[in-house]
């Protein structure tokens, strides 16, 4: 007997359709396609770490310290041509890092930097911002408001819009990749660690690491209870009964995270919780970290020095 | 509403970074006074479900669906510190391990998305449900309103901040060097996406998981234990109200003879024409297009103070029930079978 529709594959038959949404996603299945999305992402990350490229060989201390400076450094930048290169060379690293390039390209640019791009693209038009016009698209006979905006007589591409909108897309490229690069190279638990080491508070990085745990439990209970759903729902489904459904579940992750909560405390009080933590992997620098750091801050400060002298 | 790294300047999202550093230890001030120890682990799992109630999509009236922040929520059944601490923490494990936002502009969404929303959601809340014991229908009414305007009000700083962009970093030409929109069009597009869809949905689920709560488990709203015929009591002595309010206030409606003058905006042709000084040309033009039932609330054919009365309260009546019937044939046809 093929049980192929029990994968987590959403492309199989029943799906319970809203009244008047033919061929839409349904609210099971967009819900679902996220807590599939967001245990692909933990999967993919453990596998690229399990490769050991270059990245994923530096301590996570001065990885966190390099790439963050990194991402500071590309909020600081005023020329084009200084955030190109360095999204070129988050590419070459996601090169030596073994990350496939067409899972880079499409992991970074795919919604952030190509959204930021759609809402950015009227911005190339003097309605928006003005400045020398380089190409002019239509004229009118007068000037017009539309609300608070002025419309004027010939709408054309500014070379001020042009080299906003590039410098927008391209810093947000720059910004996304290196953040990429960071959470496909490290380990929850060594960002954590990693954290630690620059004074963040025990006390957040336990809850946050407490809670991505518990995360994952959490949702593998709600992906269970929509799968049941939607391989119980046969035809459309009333936006009503939708609905109860849906705020019976945000009820039952509700309970499930307080009781849960309560458990944990207790599990901890029980076993001498002390407020210590302790991680297994113990950090050391290596040689390479000491070249890495000379290398990374280096270009930072002539990027930097570019940028402001 | 998670703005990403790139959007914001230094001198932006640093600030921000200002702001909710301190708010953050007296959070963890404040809930380790309150909770001790069990703190960790509560906050944690609040997080978590924090993080969770993001993913769940709803379906919403037109047969979509979408998804709340559920920051109002979270405030409302944990108070105002958890929940700021809770959806940072959601908002910070976004960030680092989905570029869910940005790493730049975590004090940002926080402040927006944390504080804000929760802050201003929860004390809304608690104004609006003030005193109202086992008067469910008032307290889903909170919180649908607590989650409207908490929504809006964080849509708005966000827009705000996208907004000065172009007049605090910019290009010795004036090129902007971060978001390119200045405030006259991020406000107005972040209002009306947030005034006429977000607000809702988030008001919707809002309103709904109060309502469940209310419901299965009163007390975690503080309310008292309700057996379901008080339930049912309750919520048709909330309906009683809401119709004896109605009457009531037509019943009032005939003080707007006693009121001078006329409402701003909703001047006749002759008082423009005292006004300016000339009848604009369009108006003069579209002023006769159409003749109302019922001109000037008045009965056609009686004259005298009581006639004056009966046409307010008649036109009262007449208006309400129009408007009732058009909601009804609406509620038909659209939301039919839902």
């Amino acid at each position: 007997m093929k049980l192929q529709w029990l994968k987590t594959d959403y492309g199989c038959p029943p799906s319970p359709q809203l009244k008047g949404s033919p061929g839409k996603k349904s609210y099971i299945e967009k819900t679902l396609k996220g807590i599939t999305s967001f245990f692909m992402n933990g999967l993919f990350s453990e596998e690229i770490i399990s490769r050991g490229g270059l990245l994923q060989s530096i301590d996570p201390r001065v990885k966190v310290l390099t790439l963050g400076l990194l991402v500071v450094a590309v909020s600081l930048y005023k020329h084009l041509s200084v955030l190109l290169i360095v999204y070129f060379a988050t590419v070459v690293l996601a090169y030596f890092s073994r990350i496939g390039l067409r899972f880079f390209l499409l992991r970074v640019w795919l919604f952030i930097p190509l959204f930021s791009g759609i809402i950015a693209l009227p911005a190339l038009l003097n309605v928006f911002v003005p400045g020398e016009p380089i190409f002019d698209l239509v004229t009118f006979k007068n000037e017009t408001a539309l609300g608070p905006l002025r419309i004027p007589g010939t709408i054309s591409i500014t070379r001020q819009g042009a080299q906003s909108v590039s410098l927008f897309i391209m810093r947000v490229a720059a910004s996304v990749s290196i953040v990429v690069l960071l959470t496909l190279t490290t380990r929850w638990s060594h960002l954590l660690k990693a954290l630690r080491v620059y004074r963040v508070p025990q006390f957040f990085t336990f809850i946050l690491g407490m809670s991505y745990r518990y995360i994952h439990l959490l949702l593998r209970q709600i992906e269970d209870t929509h799968l049941a759903r939607k391989s119980r729902t046969i035809g459309r489904e009333k936006g009503v009964s939708g609905r109860t459904w849906t705020v019976s579940q945000i009820k039952f992750v509700l309970n499930r995270s307080m009781s849960t909560g309560e458990k944990v405390y207790l599990a901890m009080v029980s076993r001498g919780f002390t407020y210590e933590l302790k991680t297994m992997d113990n950090f050391t620098l290596k040689p390479v970290d000491y070249i890495w750091t000379a290398g990374s801050l280096t270009a930072i400060a002539i990027t930097l020095g570019v940028t402001w002298i | 509403m998670h703005i990403p790294d790139g959007y914001l300047s230094p001198q932006t999202y640093l600030p921000f970074y200002g702001i909710m550093l301190p708010l953050w230890y007296l959070g963890s001030r404040i809930l380790r006074k309150a909770l001790n120890a069990k703190q960790i682990p509560l906050l944690a799992l609040s997080a978590a479900f924090s993080f969770i109630i993001m993913m769940f999509n709803i379906p919403v009236p037109g047969g979509s669906s979408g998804h709340a922040t559920g920051s109002v929520l979270i405030a409302i059944i944990l108070g105002p510190w958890a929940a700021l601490m809770a959806v940072s923490m959601a908002l910070i494990i976004q960030a680092l391990l989905f570029g869910d936002g940005g790493i730049t502009a975590i004090g940002a969404n926080c402040f927006n998305v944390a504080f804000v929303m929760s802050f201003s959601g929860y004390y809304i809340y608690r104004l609006l449900s003030f005193n109202s014991g086992t008067n469910i229908p008032r307290r889903i009414f909170a919180a649908c309103v607590a989650a409207y305007v908490s929504i809006n009000l964080a849509a708005f700083f966000t827009a705000v901040e996208f907004g000065i962009q172009p007049y605090i970093a910019h290009k010795a030409d004036g090129t902007p060097l971060y978001g390119p929109y200045s405030l006259d069009v991020a406000v107005p597009i972040m209002a009306f996406e947030h005034l006429a869809v977000f607000g809702f949905i988030e008001a919707l689920v809002t309103g709904l998981v109060v309502a469940y709560i209310a419901r299965s488990d009163p007390s975690m709203l503080n309310i008292p234990a309700l057996s379901k015929s008080a339930y049912q009591r309750s919520v048709s002595s909330a309906r009683r109200r809401l119709w004896i309010g109605l009457g009531i206030l037509i019943l009032l409606t005939p003080l707007g003879l006693i009121a001078s003058g006329t409402a701003w905006g909703e001047w006749g042709l002759e008082e423009i024409m005292q006004m300016l000084g000339f009848e604009p040309e369009g108006m003069k033009n579209m002023s006769n297009l159409w003749q109302s039932a019922l001109p000037g609330y008045a009965l056609p054919g009686l004259n005298g103070p009581i006639a004056s009365v009966v046409g307010y309260l008649f036109s009262a009546v007449v208006g309400t029930g129009v408007v009732l019937l058009t909601a009804f044939i609406i509620s038909r046809f659209v939301f039919r079978g839902r």
